[in-house]
């Protein structure tokens, strides 16, 4: 297995509802690229936080009367979620949404992990797209490793 | 036309479900659903896996996938659809629901008024759709316990305003199936109107043609009768009088979990309602019907909660 990128990318809440689009380059024909994703921290304790998000979400869906400190308490901690998506040089493979702080996918033109379609490992760009589904605390350490297995 | 019990909106462990392909279409097998759809969330990864597993145990697998966007979701089902929802923002959203229309998919508004971030993110629906004539479908019915939802209130007042405007869109309820569970709270159906097999074609068009109804447990038998002519669910059937037939009986397997008592019928119009006691979970009743469209909703009880909105029809239409 080799080592073909890494990356760390701290992203703030002004950052949710975005694609961030990392483009790597394969330079080999490998058998399938391993991708792994953590990000950090997963959950969010700050309860004041947790109280404006939550009072922001019952104004949003016009039942602001509904609120009530008691749902905070009870939905603490809150959680970050972020997806991943995966393109080849030929296209779109898929998207994993899911919400686990670390994942581990693999690629291959045999098959390929849940979420995304089987493609050949050709060279060229690549790119990993993070999409903020969720960000709740202040800001979110992503870091991310590419390998390729010859 | 047989009623036929499917589930439109399930997700598979492609995404954010706990449930194999194995476990889902034997899952649904237990259950009774003559059909599901699988619309992981961004993917269509699995659909192959899922259809083939299914291939010999005679239940058909429609193709779909749910557009989860940062905005709100939508389901797609029919498998010709662009899959990169990426592009999706609240302002283009016509356009890419005009392109899987145009590819022949069916498109539904998915849960529009759950609650969003920070509980279910990008849940509730921001997307600014203004082309309504291109929705098939909202689920006014959704997840666990509908019936007591509030966001279930405001996604059949959204759709009741659609009809008003002269839209055609079916009611459907979604599971949103991600859970292994085989204990669930109370959960609704969406049976489908189809001539001939329960195919994802026949299925695909009863959406298309309003030939649905949302259930919590009951199994309804109507017809809609003039002097000469029989009508379905979905139809469009003139102004005059006309008979209606219903039958709402618990379903055997659902009523093992829970009780189900239908009470009354309430026929509802873009002028007016009537409610109607149903008399054993039975209606057979001439009306006069003068205005744009016509929905039923059967109301009555459901375990410990009375006076619950139990089922929805989509609509009949004077022209």
């Amino acid at each position: 297995m080799e080592k073909i990128f890494e990356k760390l990318v701290r992203i703030y809440q002004k950052d949710m509802k975005s694609h961030i689009r990392i483009d790597f380059l394969v330079n080999k024909e490998y058998q399938r690229l391993v991708l792994k994703t953590y990000y950090c921290p997963k959950y969010d304790f700050d309860k004041t936080r947790a109280t404006g998000h939550i009072r922001n979400c019952y104004i949003e869906a016009g039942r602001s009367e509904d609120f009530d400190e008691k749902i905070v308490d009870k939905a603490l901690p809150l959680a970050n979620h972020i997806s991943w998506s995966v393109d080849s040089p030929d296209g779109y493979l898929g998207t994993k949404h899911l919400s686990w702080a670390f994942q581990e996918h693999f690629i291959s033109e045999q098959e390929s992990s849940y979420g995304f379609l089987p493609s050949p490992i050709k060279q060229g760009k690549w790119t990993l797209t993070a999409s903020t589904n969720a960000i709740v605390s202040p800001y979110v350490d992503i870091w991310l490793v590419v390998e390729g297995e010859i | 036309m047989n009623w036929q019990r499917v589930e439109l909106h399930c997700h598979t462990l492609a995404s954010d479900g706990d449930l194999s392909y194995v476990q889902l279409v034997d899952r649904a097998i237990e259950r009774g659903y003559k059909a599901v759809a699988v619309t992981d969330h961004n993917t269509i990864s699995n659909v192959a896996f899922v259809q083939k597993y299914a291939a010999d145990k005679d239940l058909p697998i429609i193709r779909g996938i749910e557009w989860t966007t940062f905005w709100g979701h939508i389901v797609v089902h029919g498998g010709h659809s662009p899959v990169d929802w990426r592009d999706i923002t609240p302002t283009n959203i016509d356009e890419h629901i005009a392109v899987a229309k145009a590819s022949g998919d069916i498109v539904t508004l998915a849960h529009p008024y759950r609650l969003g971030f920070p509980f279910c993110s990008c849940c509730f629906n921001q997307l600014a759709i203004s082309q309504w004539q291109n929705v098939d479908a909202i689920e006014v019915y959704s997840h666990f316990n509908p019936h007591k939802d509030k966001s279930s209130i405001k996604a059949i007042e959204l759709w009741h305003n659609l009809l008003k405007q002269g839209y055609k869109i079916s009611a459907t309820y979604g599971y949103d199936w991600h859970e292994l569970d085989y204990n669930p709270p109370i959960f609704g159906y969406t049976y489908v109107g189809i001539e001939g097999e329960p195919s994802e074609q026949n299925i695909l068009q009863a959406i298309r043609n309003h030939h649905t109804i949302v259930s919590l447990g009951l199994d309804i038998d109507i017809k809609i009768c003039s002097q000469d002519k029989v009508f379905d669910i979905g139809d469009t059937i003139g102004r005059g009088s006309f008979i209606i037939q219903l039958t709402a009986t618990a379903e055997p397997k659902y009523a093992e979990n829970w009780k189900v008592t239908p009470r009354y019928l309430r026929l509802i119009t873009d002028k007016s309602s009537l409610t109607f006691q149903l008399v054993g979970g039975t209606f057979n009743q001439w009306v006069d019907f003068e205005d744009d469209f016509l929905r039923m909703e059967i109301w009555g009880d459901i375990d410990s909660d009375k006076d619950c909105l139990l089922a929805i029809t989509s609509a009949v239409w004077s022209k």
